[in-house]
C-alpha cells in the first residue's frame, strides 16, 4: 500500500550518528569538526546516513484514536434479583428499551424490542461494561426464559403455562450488570396470557393428530419428568418413561455444567445453563422410542417410549 | 537488490529529511513520476504517524523461550468465588479442580490485578497464573497526576506523548493498562479452558492493553486482550518472545504489534476487528539483509494463527525475515501485505518474509464506507467494533490476498490463495523518497526478487474452483520476480516465470520503474485519510467504477485527443490514402480496444495487448502512407508504431529484458511529440491541389512500401 507521507522534519538524534565517545575532553577543533560534520550531514541529507526522528510503529495518524474518559456507570449494591448489580447511569443518554408482543399466527408470540441508546454486543459478551452496550434478558413472572442478543424474539406457547403472566425484558451490560437509572433497572414490561391447555401447533409438518387445536393455547404438562446430571452421573439413573401418544410431557432437568438437552426423534433442543433448571415442554405426537441426551456430556439421560 | 544500500544496524531510525531538499538525477521517466507524485504530497498534509522513541534492533543473542509447565510464581484472580465457579463449572473435572485449587492459593497469597502481579516480579524466568476472570484493571485507569502528568516529552503528530524508556517505568500507565518492563523470562498463562475465559479489558481507555518492553523472553499463553487505541499486545524491542495460544481483538489499529524484536513466536492465535492489521511484525530483527533466498534462520515465525476480519490479516511493514507458514488469513479487505512505504520502520525495505502453506482467502470485506459515513469519525468506544465496524487506517486495494508494495527476495510458496474479487498477488514497487529516504541510489531499491511458485490459485483446499477476479497484479517494476506457470489471469498479460529452483528466472525484466497508468493510479489511490475522510474519486479502491476510474479516465482521455488529432490528420492529408485510410480505421479500432482494455473485467485479458497491436499498425500505415512526402514527420510516426507494437509484444509475449523502462513510457514521450506534429500538420492549410500530398513524391501512396 503505497501510502504518501510527507515526511516530517529531521531529527538527527540517533546514538550511532554522534561522534564516539572519549574520554576526556575532546580538542576545541575536533569538536568543531564534528559540528561542521553533523551540518553537512543535515545539509546533505542525513537519510544517507539511514539514522534520524524517532521510530514509528504505526503506520499513519488513522483515525483519532482518542482514549475513552467517560463513565460507565456506578455499581449499586442493590441487584436485579438474579443477582447482578445494578450499574447506575445518569438519565440523560441512558439506554431505554420498550417491549411489544404479538400473537404468532402458528405458535407462541413475537416479541420486538425498541430500543434507545442501546446497541446489542453479543460478541464482547464478558467482556467489560461499556456504555450503551449489552443484551437484554427476557424474563417470565421473575424467571429468566432467555438471554436477547437482538431486537426480535419468538416465544413459543410451550413456555408460558396457562394464566396471566407478566413479561419483563431488562437490559444488562456486556459484564452481566444491570443497566440502571435512579436505582431502578432499565427495563419494560407486558402483562401476557396464555391459553387453556391444548396442543399449539407447532409446525405444519407435524401437526398433532388428536386433541383440539387452539391457534394461541398454552400448553400445561400432562406429565413433569424431573432429571439431574451431577458430575457426569444421570440422577435418576436412566430409565424409560412411557407417555400416551397426544400427553404433553414437561422434562426439567439441571446440568451441573453448561450442556444442551436433545429429544431425539422430534428433534427438540433446549440450552441447559450451569446449575439452573430448565425446562422442555413437548407433545409426544409420534410413537416409538426417543432418547433423551445431553450433547456435551454425550449422557442419555431417559428414553421416552411413546404409545 | 540491495546494492548500494548500507545496512545501518547501529541506526534504527530512518531520516525524514524531505527529499525536496534533494536535487534529483534520475531517468527522465522516475522524475515524471517523483514530479507527478509532488503535486500530490503538496496537498496532502503532513503526516506524523503515531511514534514511538528511538529503538535499536536486538543483537540477536537471545532466543525463543519454552514454555514452562512448572507451577506459578504468582496467581491472579477476583473475589467474587461464586462468580469464579460459574466461571468454572463447565470445565473438565481435572482443570477444574485445578483452578479451584489455584483459587483457593490465589484467596491467600495472589493479586486482584495482573499489573499488581507483574510488579511483584523480583527474578527472570518466574510464572504468572492469571485464573479466569474479567480483568479491568481498575487501578491502571485513572488519568495521569502529579509528575506523570507533566512529562517532558514530546507530542506524537496525534498529541500522544513519545515517551522515553525511563519515562515509561516512572509512568506506566500513562499509555498502557498493564506494563511489562525491564522483566525477563516473564510468562503470564491464563488457567481458562479457552482463551476467552481469561478477558483483559482496555475499554478504548488505553493505547495498549499489554505492553511488553525491554522484556526478552516474554511468554503469553491462553488469554484474551480487548479494546484499545492502539494495540492489545504491544512486545517493543525484545529479544525472545512467544504468544502461544492468545485472542486479540477490537483495536483501533493491532491485534499483536511485536516491533524491533527477534527470536519471537506467534503459535495458534487469533486477532479480528482491527483497523490495521490482525498480525504486525513490524520491523522484525533484519538478520537476512543481503543475503539471497538461502537464509540461516528467521527472525519471527507464525503459525496455526487466524487473523479475519481486520483491514489485512497480516501486515508487514518492514517485516523483514518472517517465517508465516500453515495460517489462515481470510475475511479482511487484505489477506496480507508486505511493504517499505512508511517512514520510521527500522530495517527498511522490507525483505526475506516467507509465505508457506497458508490459506489465504475471500478477502473481500470493504470497510471503507464506515470512513465515508462518518461512523469512523466518532470516538473508538462509540463506533461498534463489537459488532463488525473496522477502520481501515490507510489505503489499500480491497479484495488482493497478498499485497507485496515494496520488498525484496520474499518468497510466497505452496499458499491457497482463492475467492478474491480483485487479484491473488498484487505487487509493486515504492521509491525510497516515500519512506523517507531520499538517497537516489536507493529510489529503486524495491520490489525484487520475490518468487510466487507451488501457490493454488482460484481453488480450495477440496479443490473446488474459486477463482480470484485475477491471478496477479504487477505495476511491472523490479528485477528477479517471477511466478509460477498459469495464473488465471494477469496484468500485465505475460510475466517472467520461477523455474524450479529459487533463483531460477525464465524471461525476467529488470525494469526501474513501473507502468505509467498503474503508476498513476497508485499514485491517486494513496491520496487516503481516514481522518479527513477522503476517499480518491477515481480509484476503485474506494469504489470508483466504470468511467470513474482513473485507469479509464486516462484511456478515454488519451483516446479523444488520439482520435481527432488523429482523425484530422487523416482528414486533412491521408483521406485519398487506402494505406491511410485501412490504418486509421484500426488506429480507431484500437482506441476503442484501449478503453475498453482498462476496464476491470478486460484489464487482465487480451484485450490490452491487442489494442497496443492495432494501434501500433494504424502508426506503422500511416508512417509508411506519409513516408514519401514527409520524410521526418513519417520516420517519427514509425518509430511510434514500431515502439507501439514492441509495448504489445512486451505485454504480451515476453517482457523485453534489459530496459530499464518499460517501452510505454518511451512510447508516451514519443506520442507527445507526435501529437504536437499532427496538430500542427493538419491545422495547416491545406494546398491548393486536390492531391493530399502536394509534393512531388517517389510513387503512389497507395504503395505500400516496406518499413525501414
Amino acid at each position: 500500500m503505497p501510502e504518501v507521507t510527507l515526511p516530517a522534519q529531521d531529527r538527527i538524534r540517533c546514538d550511532a550518528c554522534r561522534p564516539p565517545a572519549r574520554t576526556g575532553r575532546p580538542p576545541r577543533h575536533l569538536a568543531r569538526t564534528a559540528a561542521l560534520v553533523a551540518l553537512l550531514l543535515l545539509l546533505a541529507g542525513g537519510a544517507a546516513t539511514g539514522c534520524g526522528g524517532r521510530a514509528t510503529t504505526h503506520h499513519k495518524p488513522g483515525t483519532t484514536h482518542e482514549q475513552a474518559s467517560g463513565s460507565t456507570g456506578t455499581l449499586l449494591d442493590a441487584q436485579d434479583g438474579d443477582g447482578h448489580r445494578l450499574r447506575e447511569v445518569p438519565a440523560q443518554g441512558a439506554p431505554e428499551v420498550g417491549l411489544t408482543v404479538r400473537p404468532d399466527s402458528e405458535d407462541g408470540w413475537n416479541l420486538r424490542l425498541a430500543l434507545t441508546a442501546f446497541r446489542f454486543t453479543p460478541d464482547s459478551t464478558g467482556g467489560a461494561a461499556l456504555p450503551g452496550a449489552g443484551h437484554a434478558h427476557l424474563e417470565l413472572d421473575g424467571h429468566k426464559l432467555a438471554r436477547v442478543y437482538g431486537p426480535w424474539f419468538h416465544l413459543p406457547a410451550a413456555q408460558v403455562p396457562e394464566g396471566a403472566h407478566t413479561l419483563t425484558v431488562r437490559l444488562y451490560a456486556d459484564d452481566h450488570t444491570a443497566w440502571a437509572v435512579a436505582g431502578k433497572p432499565v427495563e419494560a414490561s407486558v402483562p401476557l396470557t396464555a391459553g387453556p391447555p391444548g396442543q399449539a401447533p407447532h409446525s405444519h409438518s407435524a401437526p398433532a393428530p388428536t386433541g383440539p387445536a387452539t391457534p394461541s393455547g398454552a400448553p400445561r404438562a400432562d406429565r413433569t419428568v424431573t432429571l439431574a446430571v451431577r458430575d457426569g452421573k444421570v440422577v435418576p439413573t436412566t430409565g424409560r418413561t412411557e407417555v400416551k401418544r397426544g400427553e404433553r410431557v414437561a422434562l426439567r432437568v439441571t446440568s451441573d455444567r453448561a450442556d444442551t438437552l436433545h429429544v431425539h426423534g422430534y428433534d427438540k433442543e433446549l440450552a441447559l445453563p450451569a446449575g439452573q433448571e430448565a425446562t422442555l415442554i413437548l407433545t409426544a405426537d409420534r410413537t416409538g422410542l426417543f432418547e433423551v441426551e445431553t450433547h456435551t456430556s454425550g449422557l442419555v439421560l431417559t428414553q421416552l417410549l411413546v404409545r | 537488490m540491495r546494492e548500494g544500500i548500507r545496512k545501518d544496524e547501529h541506526c534504527s531510525t530512518l531520516s525524514r529529511m524531505s527529499w525536496t531538499r534533494r536535487f534529483p538525477a534520475v531517468p527522465a521517466a522516475l522524475l515524471a513520476a517523483l514530479l507527478a507524485l509532488l503535486s500530490l504530497l503538496a496537498a496532502a498534509p503532513p503526516a506524523g504517524a503515531h511514534e514511538e522513541r528511538p529503538v535499536a534492533l536486538p543483537d540477536g543473542t537471545g532466543s525463543v523461550p519454552a514454555y514452562r509447565a512448572t507451577e506459578p510464581d504468582l496467581i491472579v484472580c477476583k473475589t467474587d468465588r461464586p462468580a469464579f465457579e460459574r466461571r468454572i463449572a463447565g470445565f473438565p473435572d481435572a482443570l477444574r479442580r485445578r483452578n479451584l485449587d489455584l483459587y483457593e492459593r490465589c484467596e491467600k497469597s495472589g493479586y486482584r490485578h495482573l499489573q499488581a502481579a507483574v510488579d511483584a516480579v523480583d527474578r527472570p524466568g518466574m510464572n504468572i497464573a492469571v485464573l479466569p476472570g474479567l480483568y479491568e484493571e481498575e487501578p491502571s485507569l485513572p488519568a495521569p497526576t502529579g509528575g506523570c502528568a507533566a512529562l517532558k516529552a514530546p507530542d506524537s503528530a496525534l498529541g500522544y506523548q513519545i515517551l522515553s524508556y525511563a519515562q515509561q517505568t516512572a509512568c506506566p500507565h500513562n499509555q498502557n493498562l498493564v506494563a511489562i518492563l525491564g522483566k525477563k523470562d516473564l510468562q503470564i498463562e491464563g488457567t481458562g479452558a479457552a482463551r476467552t475465559d481469561v478477558v483483559i479489558d482496555a475499554k478504548y481507555r488505553k493505547l495498549n492493553a499489554i505492553r511488553a518492553d525491554g522484556s526478552d523472553g516474554v511468554y503469553f499463553r491462553n488469554f484474551t486482550a480487548q479494546r484499545t487505541t492502539f494495540n492489545s499486545l504491544y512486545v517493543l524491542a525484545a529479544d525472545g518472545f512467544v504468544i502461544d495460544d492468545v485472542l486479540t481483538r477490537w483495536n483501533d489499529e493491532y491485534g499483536f504489534l511485536t516491533f524491533a524484536s527477534d527470536h519471537g513466536l506467534y503459535r495458534n492465535c487469533e486477532s479480528y476487528g482491527n483497523g490495521d492489521s490482525g498480525i504486525y511484525p513490524g520491523s522484525a530483527s533484519d538478520i537476512n539483509d543481503g543475503r539471497g533466498y538461502d537464509v540461516p534462520r528467521y527472525a519471527i515465525e507464525i503459525t496455526g494463527c487466524r487473523s479475519h476480519h481486520n483491514m489485512v490479516g497480516y501486515s508487514g511493514t518492514a517485516g523483514d525475515s518472517v517465517w508465516v507458514h500453515d495460517n489462515e488469513f481470510d475475511r479482511n479487505m487484505g489477506g496480507a501485505s508486505m511493504d517499505s512505504a512508511f517512514p520510521g520502520h527500522p530495517g527498511l525495505p522490507q525483505n526475506h518474509a516467507r509465505f508457506e502453506r497458508n490459506l489465504i482467502h475471500d478477502n473481500n470485506a470493504d470497510y471503507y464506507p464506515y470512513v465515508a459515513d462518518g461512523t469512523c469519525a466518532k470516538p473508538p468506544a462509540e463506533r461498534g467494533y463489537e459488532q463488525g465496524v473496522v477502520c481501515p487506517q490507510i489505503s489499500m486495494p480491497p479484495g488482493t490476498g497478498i499485497i507485496t508494495a515494496g520488498g525484496n527476495w520474499n518468497l510466497y510458496e505452496n499458499n491457497w490463495v482463492y475467492g478474491h474479487r480483485r487479484a491473488g498477488f498484487f505487487l509493486s514497487a515504492v521509491p525510497a523518497f516515500i519512506r523517507g529516504e531520499g538517497t537516489w541510489s536507493k529510489q529503486t531499491d524495491t520490489s525484487h526478487h520475490n518468487r510466487y511458485a507451488g501457490n493454488i490459485l482460484g481453488k480450495d483446499r477440496s479443490g473446488a474452483s474459486r477463482p480470484n477476479g485475477t491471478d496477479v497484479w504487477w505495476d511491472g517494476q523490479g528485477r528477479g520476480n517471477c511466478w509460477q506457470d498459469g495464473p488465471d489471469g494477469s496484468t500485465p498479460g505475460t510475466l517472467p516465470r520461477c523455474g524450479k529452483e529459487r533463483g531460477e528466472v525464465s524471461g525476467a525484466s529488470a525494469r526501474l520503474v513501473g507502468e505509467p497508468v498503474k503508476l498513476t493510479q497508485l499514485l491517486v489511490c494513496a491520496d487516503y485519510n481516514v481522518q479527513a475522510r477522503r476517499l480518491p474519486a477515481g480509484c476503485d479502491w474506494y469504489g470508483a467504477r466504470g468511467p470513474e476510474r482513473v485507469e479509464t479516465q486516462i484511456a478515454l482521455a488519451v483516446a479523444a485527443v488520439l482520435l481527432l488529432v488523429g482523425g484530422v490528420l487523416w482528414w486533412r492529408r491521408l483521406r485519398r490514402s487506402r494505406l491511410g485510410t485501412a490504418a486509421a480505421l484500426l488506429g480507431a479500432a484500437g482506441l476503442a480496444l484501449d478503453v475498453a482494455g482498462s476496464t476491470t473485467p478486460l484489464q487482465d485479458t487480451a484485450v490490452p495487448a491487442l489494442a497496443l497491436l492495432l494501434l501500433g499498425l494504424w502508426w506503422t500505415g500511416t508512417g509508411l502512407a506519409l513516408r514519401p512526402g514527409r520524410p521526418w514527420p513519417a520516420r517519427l510516426t514509425l518509430l511510434l508504431g514500431a515502439l507501439t507494437l514492441l509495448d504489445a509484444f512486451d505485454k504480451a509475449v515476453l517482457m523485453i529484458p534489459w530496459t530499464p523502462v518499460s517501452p510505454a513510457w518511451i512510447r508516451a514521450l514519443v506520442a507527445l511529440v507526435w501529437v504536437l506534429w499532427a496538430a500542427a500538420a493538419a491545422s495547416r492549410p491545406t494546398p491548393p491541389t486536390p492531391s493530399p500530398d502536394p509534393r512531388p513524391g517517389p510513387g503512389p501512396l497507395t504503395r505500400s512500401d516496406p518499413g525501414p
